[in-house]
């Protein structure tokens, strides 16, 4: 041990880690200025044309070209803030204010940077382009979107998805269909809620998912058609109460509690009783309470009778004695 | 005095270098996790603009979250909690109190503030509750989704049991009623349930230190540093083993200890695990191995994933005689945990839970404390006696806390690139004067804390739940909770 520790190891061993600890040191207040710095700089061009993109918001669409032009003359730097800013905006903002501020970012040349990025090799950067494009979702933005959705990287098929859902084409219709599939890497809810953002055009878009072979594809299309209010979907969903999935069969009795059918109500009590699993039968239960109490008085009471305890709790009517107070 | 010093230079031959290699392994790996957890971090950062959380907020296909959050003698702070949890932004979340026995107003507050009736309904008892349950209070307005369960007192774990029981979403996060929670953590934190809806089962928010923040109507608005060094200490201790150290673990995929003041799970997992074990100190670490093994053992696919961003934020020990309390309840939970899970341990059919996060645990969790105290006397010792070359000592001085020291500083610079929590000048030069001063006093005096704790274990006496002091928050509405407030920490 002696000679391993002979003196200019140890010297070298101090030296080292006491340069290495200042370094880090140095390092932290250089990350701290720089900071700084960035921040005051960027909150320093934002002013520059905030009060013009805020001003382009409120704007009448006519006059938003004037503001895009004035936008338009600002260096690239102050484009670059203001790109931010509106990107911003945009996220909060709907309607006539929403397109207002498109228009500002077509002027800043974000769209079609979005539009090259695209085809970008780094996912993160086709990612953030479908964003954008969904964010502005103009006519150009779908074709780019409807590519993006099949991208080989799946968190840009993920973002793109989301995007295809606001550009309230029908045509994002089947490709988030698609998107449903469990094999798709897409989560259903993204996939599903931007069919939801779709409504009127995919509401009997839908229709085949009922049957289709993957179970994802069935137990978000029963979920969907609560929401949705498909036409015809009440008989369907009462037999996605058979499915041999129980997700399924949970989103179907879901489902049938939103969609207010009479027709459910024998079925839904079958599985609230019946069912092996307990999550559909409280799913079930909780439907039958959703429903009018005159259609389901007879079933409540009969719920009374149920083993599961839980059934019993979601269907027992409160509160059953208010007179008793906190003492 | 001669077999005296032969018995220490046999020791000192022995343990001399494997002593080096420790601290040498134990700095450089949380050195790793540190460099894992920027990576996810840097990964996480870059994906902000399209993280797609505005979308969960605004679909009904969310999967709803029941918020259960145990009160002991919470009178103060209470309606502010259960105002700042109902004003998270989610579509579908529900808020369950689980009164566990409060002597104060706390049950009285809750009716009163917020109006709600006694719910006379059997409830279900999925999960064995010990204190027995007094009443269920709910609120008859849907836009106020409030349960209180009242319960005679039984501590925190059967509270939250109690709680789970009662849960009508499909998520469950549990929060301390002390606890503040950022604005978006619901949405963050959910969202690998939403990304993976079939394989995750638990995901755990990073906690923070809340004192020296500023606080108004329930929500951190202005971050700082405590004025004690003791809660100091602490703030970039969280740093180092909570925010970077569970990153670096989540990112291993080998997470196995989730923070019970911050923690979200599946409902039906947590029924099919049996909730938390109310007889175990450390049960949100014993909750987590429990659904591990469950997992592993049904040989079924599944994730627990850490999410770094944002917060929870709770009231840290501010001086000595809570902080040593708690670390001899923290290490003897390690130890209670660790041995009931031994035969996970280093064993192959648990993956990397069982051959990396476990024998980490032992080794450099459970035994650093009675290797670091054995160095602190042995070594002295053996100078003073000439059995120890001193170039030795300096070696090992220099690789046990100048490199913890430099450990300490990385895990600031991976906070200044990243989050940014501090802002202001003075709170970064407060987090390095406290990694540097951690090394001088607080670190030995932990050990010993938690030596006792383990020692307390293994004789078997009573567990200790001790006392906190809380001092409060700086909050202008809150004024009253600033003075000293005694509770029972369970």
């Amino acid at each position: 041990m002696q000679t391993l520790l002979a003196g200019p190891v140890v010297v070298a061993v101090l030296v080292g880690s006491t340069a290495a600890t200042a370094a880090v040191l140095l390092l932290l207040v250089l990350l701290r200025v720089t900071r700084k710095l960035t921040a005051r700089r960027a909150a320093a061009l934002e002013q520059r044309t905030r009060s013009l993109i805020l001003q382009a918001t409120v704007a009448e669409p006519d006059e938003v070209e004037s503001f895009a032009r004035e936008l338009n003359s600002h260096g690239r730097a102050e484009r670059a803030a203001a790109e931010k800013t509106i990107l911003g905006l945009l996220v909060e903002v709907q309607g006539e204010a929403a397109e207002s501020l498109t228009q500002l970012l077509e002027a800043c040349g974000t769209i079609d940077r979005a539009v090259k990025d695209a085809d970008a090799r780094d996912a993160v950067v086709r990612a953030r382009a479908a964003e954008v494009l969904g964010l502005t979702a103009g006519p150009q933005s779908l074709a780019p979107l409807l590519d993006l959705a099949v991208d080989p990287d799946v968190e840009v098929r993920i973002v793109a998805v989301r995007a295809l859902g606001r550009t309230g084409n029908p045509s994002a219709v089947r490709p988030l269909l698609n998107a449903l599939r469990s094999d798709s890497g897409v989560p259903t809810t993204v996939a599903a809620s931007a069919l939801l953002n779709l409504a009127e055009h995919s509401g009997t878009a839908i229709d085949d998912g009922f049957t289709d072979p993957d179970a994802a594809v069935r137990r978000t299309t029963a979920q969907l058609a609560g929401y949705l209010q498909s036409p015809g979907a009440s008989s369907r969903l009462i037999t996605l109460l058979g499915d041999s999935d129980a997700l399924v069969r949970q989103a179907a009795a879901r489902s049938l509690g939103q969609l207010h059918g009479s027709a459910a109500i024998q079925p839904l009590f079958h599985r609230a009783m019946n069912d092996a699993v307990p999550a559909v039968r409280l799913a079930a239960a909780h439907a039958l309470m959703q429903l009018p109490e005159a259609w389901t008085f007879n079933v409540r009471t009969a719920l009374a009778t149920s083993t599961d305890p839980e059934v019993r709790y979601a269907t027992a009517i409160w509160p059953q004695n208010t007179e008793v107070k906190a003492q | 005095m001669e077999i005296a010093r032969g018995i220490l230079t046999t020791i000192f031959a022995i343990v001399a270098w494997p002593m080096l290699l420790y601290f040498l392994v134990i700095n450089t790996s949380y050195l790793v996790l540190i460099g894992l957890a920027s990576t996810n971090f840097a990964a996480y950062l870059r994906r902000t603009f399209f993280s797609g959380e505005r979308a969960v907020a605004g679909s009904p296909l969310s999967l709803g979250i029941s918020v259960v959050m145990p009160a002991y003698n919470e009178e103060m702070v209470i309606t502010t909690s259960v105002r700042s949890v109902l004003d998270l932004r989610y579509p579908d979340h529900e808020v369950i109190v689980v009164n566990d026995g409060s002597k104060d107003a706390t049950l009285q507050k809750l009716i009163e503030t917020f109006s709600l009736e006694l719910d006379a309904r059997e409830v279900p008892e999925r999960i064995p509750v010990r204190g027995a349950l007094r009443g269920v209070w709910r609120s008859n307005d849907p836009a106020i989704p409030l349960t209180v369960v009242d319960k005679e007192n039984s501590g925190r774990s059967d509270s939250l049991n109690a709680g789970i029981n009662i849960s009508a979403k499909d998520l469950v996060v549990m929060v301390d009623a002390d606890s503040l929670i950022d604005p978006d953590a619901l949405l963050t934190v959910s969202k690998p349930f939403a990304d993976d809806p079939e394989n995750v089962v638990a995901t755990g928010g990073v906690v923070r230190a809340v004192n020296g923040c500023r606080v108004s109507a329930g929500r951190v608005v202005q971050v700082g540093m405590p004025k004690e060094m003791v809660a100091r200490i602490q703030v970039v201790e969280y740093l180092r083993a909570f925010l970077l150290g569970r990153t670096g673990w989540s990112q291993l995929k080998a997470l196995i200890l989730i923070s019970g003041a911050f923690g979200m799970f599946r409902r039906d997992v947590l029924l099919e695990a049996g909730g938390l074990d109310p007889d175990c100190i450390g049960e949100d670490f014993e909750l987590v191995m429990r659904i591990h093994k469950k997992m592993i053992d049904s040989k079924r696919r599944y994730r627990v994933v850490f999410v770094a961003e944002p917060v929870s934020w709770t009231e840290v020990p501010p001086n000595l005689t809570v902080l040593a309390r708690q670390r001899r309840r923290w290490h003897r939970g390690l130890w209670e945990v660790l041995s009931q899970y031994r035969g996970m341990t280093l064993n192959p059919r648990y993956g990397r839970v069982g051959m990396i996060a476990l024998p980490f645990y032992w080794l450099f969790e459970l035994i650093a404390p009675a290797l670091e105290l054995s160095g602190l006397i042995l070594v002295p010792l053996g100078l003073w006696l000439g059995l120890v070359d001193p170039h030795y000592a300096l070696l090992l001085l220099l690789v046990s806390y100048v490199y913890a020291i430099f450990v300490s500083l990385v895990a600031l610079v991976v906070e200044e690139a990243s989050f940014h929590r501090y802002t202001k000048w003075r709170d970064l030069w407060a987090c390095i004067l406290a990694a540097v001063v951690e090394n001088f006093g607080y670190r030995q005096l932990t050990a010993i804390w938690r030596l006792q704790g383990w020692w307390a274990a293994l004789r078997g006496s009573a567990a200790e739940w001790g006392t906190m002091t809380r001092t409060g928050f700086s909050d202008e509405r809150d004024a009253a909770v600033t003075a000293a407030e005694e509770r029972l920490s369970r």
